[in-house]
């Protein structure tokens, strides 16, 4: 475990109260001396921001605007797909944990992400503030005991 | 009779000539054709009839009347300009614009009807006609030229008028004047060599009858352009040429038989055969239109299941959307609520407490919203709003909107609300107010929400059979990326999330959907940020 080190949470969401919650849920469960916590609110920017920030753990939303060939922007999953498959094709950054945590619920996401090789999924309606950093706390043992 | 001394061919292609007359003839009294075009299609195969009549039987009669024969060809020669005149007719009621040009058509009726009027009665045109070597050469006057030029006139008229409404159609609306232009094309060029190049300038008169014979063509052509049924048309009209063409034939048999019973059994010949081409024709027809029935039906069917496809694509990836977008609110809400109900909220400052009391009310209400715009979506598409058209103002059901729930939302943040009237007529249109009010009070509400300071302006205006009413505010107004996806589900501009959290992205969306089901378009327009929207709506005004 990360003994006297902080946490080093990204979390990557395109709302802005869910990015609120979580980032009050590690203030109360662990303060500013055990969570460092930054957000970020798209695909946009990532690969920077992984660089510069160097994470310990990723907490990744599905759904996100995502651009298409055409130039709109329409809501989907392949957003936070495509970031997780970047992530871990890349030799530096394929040991960053990530937990996917997504508003979809059905057991092909689930597959995906994990085959894609994610360490946790987690439905967000269905996680509480408490589930989640139980989840983050194991995920980084696992990690540690390897 | 002695009119073998023309060629066989010759009496064969006179008689298919004059009994395709006759058939288009009947189709053109048969079919609805707008009234002008009926009238001039008409005469133009009457001019034809004349025409080609008088060419033929000028040639018929040469040498057993002369005198005959030269009024023939005199009344084939008056024709021959009224034709051209009722051609420019033809094709101004043909594009549509008859009232456009006055001043021409008054010239080219006058200038017609004087150079026909001066054919008929004096030898200017034609002064004579002589035998040489058994054919027939017509001695020119002094007025051919002139008379060739007025004729000319007409024809470079007609084509650059034709061809000027051909270049100003798009691509998919070309077909009907292709089939005149060309029509039209080949019945000059045959007439400028045969009639007039070959005759005039090198002599050779004999193949006069090609120049007078491709009337046939522009008036097939005109009937493919005039008359809706394309489709089995062609395979019809050949049956019924050849059916019709034979029937002439034995027609005129009849009076070439030398005894009475030889003249009953070609009578009864005649009928048979009438009679069973009948029969023909009709089974021949019968059998197309079923084919074509099929055809159609096979084609829509098609089409549905497309539409079908389509349909369930969308469904899917609504439910898809419409979980993510109910379980975010839930997910905050929960959340916020399990701090509270453990107590542990008293680990965040006060102040902090405070703003997560509102993020709990915004995401009920995000929740509300969702659910009840959601509902409004699933009705539509279902189906399950059926329009009930009337006539209402729509100047009174906008101040209806207004003072029925708005007036005191934009009174408290201090906003203009205004309704300008362009147009003197009433407002009143045949639609549905329901649908309506559901479109109106959506972009009310929208340009309110987004606009902190200024006001709100609606301007009614009527353009052509639609009233087109604009909703202008002066509101944070919408990048170039937010105005493509605008109008698509659960899509919400960038700043239109900072300015107002509880919106679901599906207002727009549904505004849209209604106002094509009312048969009318919606375009929204911005100037960028902080420069207002500006949402323009066309509706039908019956």
């Amino acid at each position: 475990m990360y003994k006297g080190e902080k946490i080093k949470i990204l979390l990557v969401d395109d709302e802005n109260l869910i990015r609120s919650l979580f980032s009050d849920a590690f203030q109360i469960y662990g303060g500013e001396d055990k969570y460092e916590i930054e957000t970020l609110s798209g695909v946009e920017n990532f690969r920077e921001k992984v660089n510069e920030y160097k994470p310990n753990i990723i907490l990744l939303d599905l759904i996100m605007p995502l651009k298409n060939t055409n130039g709109t922007e329409q809501l989907s999953e392949e957003a936070g797909f495509s970031l997780l498959k970047e992530l871990k094709e890349d030799s530096k950054t394929k040991d960053i944990a990530v937990i996917v945590f997504s508003n979809l619920g059905d057991i092909m996401a689930k597959e995906k992400a994990e085959n894609l090789g994610a360490d946790a999924y987690m439905v967000k309606s269905e996680t509480l503030p408490d589930d989640l950093i139980k989840t983050i706390e194991k995920v980084l043992k696992n990690r540690s005991e390897k | 009779m002695h009119y073998f001394n023309l060629p066989i061919y010759n009496q064969i292609l006179v008689f298919l000539i004059i009994s395709i007359g006759v058939w288009l003839l009947y189709l053109f009294l048969r079919n609805p054709i707008k009234k002008g075009l009926k009238l001039f299609s008409i005469f133009i195969i009457i001019l034809m009839f004349l025409w080609v009549g008088g060419a033929y039987l000028a040639r018929l009669l040469e040498e057993s009347n002369p005198f005959l024969s030269l009024f023939f060809l005199k009344l084939a020669w008056t024709a021959t300009p009224l034709l051209f005149v009722d051609l420019y007719f033809f094709i101004i009621y043909f594009i549509n614009e008859e009232k456009k040009y006055n001043f021409l058509s008054w010239l080219v009726s006058l200038t017609g009807i004087a150079t026909s009027l001066l054919t008929a009665t004096s030898g200017l045109v034609v002064k004579n006609i002589k035998f040489t070597r058994g054919s027939l050469s017509i001695e020119y006057g002094k007025g051919m030229l002139p008379f060739l030029g007025v004729v000319a006139f007409y024809m470079l008229t007609s084509l650059y008028l034709l061809f000027k409404k051909y270049k100003s159609l798009e691509k998919g609306k070309r077909i009907r004047i292709q089939y005149l232009l060309l029509g039209i094309s080949v019945f000059y060029l045959a007439n400028l060599i045969f009639n007039i190049f070959l005759p005039l300038v090198l002599k050779i008169a004999k193949f006069y009858w090609l120049g007078d014979y491709s009337t046939i063509v522009l008036l097939l052509f005109i009937s493919a352009a005039i008359i809706k049924h394309q489709l089995f048309g062609i395979r019809i009209a050949f049956v019924e040429v050849v059916i019709g063409g034979i029937s002439v034939l034995l027609f005129l048999d009849i009076f070439d038989a030398e005894s009475l019973p030889k003249i009953l059994l070609r009578i009864l010949f005649f009928l048979i055969f009438i009679f069973l081409g009948w029969l023909l024709a009709e089974s021949l027809k019968k059998n197309i239109l079923q084919q074509e029935k099929l055809a159609l039906a096979y084609k829509r069917i098609k089409k549905s299941y497309k539409d079908l496809q389509a349909l369930d694509k969308a469904k899917d990836e609504f439910l898809h959307i419409v979980s993510h977008q109910l379980r975010t609110p839930l997910t905050v809400l929960r959340g916020y609520l399990d701090f509270w109900a453990t107590g542990k909220i008293k680990k965040l400052p006060k102040k902090r407490q405070e703003e997560i009391k509102k993020y709990i009310i915004v995401s009920a209400d995000r929740l509300h919203k969702i659910i009840k715009d959601m509902l409004e979506v699933v009705d539509l598409e279902g189906g399950r709003m059926v329009i009930k058209k009337k006539i209402f103002n729509v100047e009174k059901l906008l101040k209806d909107i207004y003072e029925g729930g708005l007036e005191g939302s934009f009174k408290v943040k201090g906003l203009y609300f205004k309704i300008k009237k362009k147009t003197k007529e009433s407002l009143e249109i045949y639609s549905d107010p329901r649908f309506l009010s559901i479109v109106l009070q959506n972009l009310l509400e929208n340009a309110y929400k987004y606009t902190l300071r200024g006001g709100v302006s609606v301007v009614i205006n009527k353009d052509g059979d639609f009233l087109k009413i604009i909703v202008k505010d002066t509101g944070i107004g919408l990048t170039l990326d937010d105005k493509e996806r605008i109008f698509g589900k659960f899509i919400r501009g960038e700043r239109a999330k900072s300015v107002e959290p509880n919106g679901t992205g599906l207002g727009l969306y549904a505004t849209k959907k209604i106002i094509e089901i009312l048969g009318g378009r919606i375009s929204i327009d911005s100037e960028g940020e902080n420069k207002g929207v500006e949402a323009t709506i066309w509706l039908p005004l019956k």
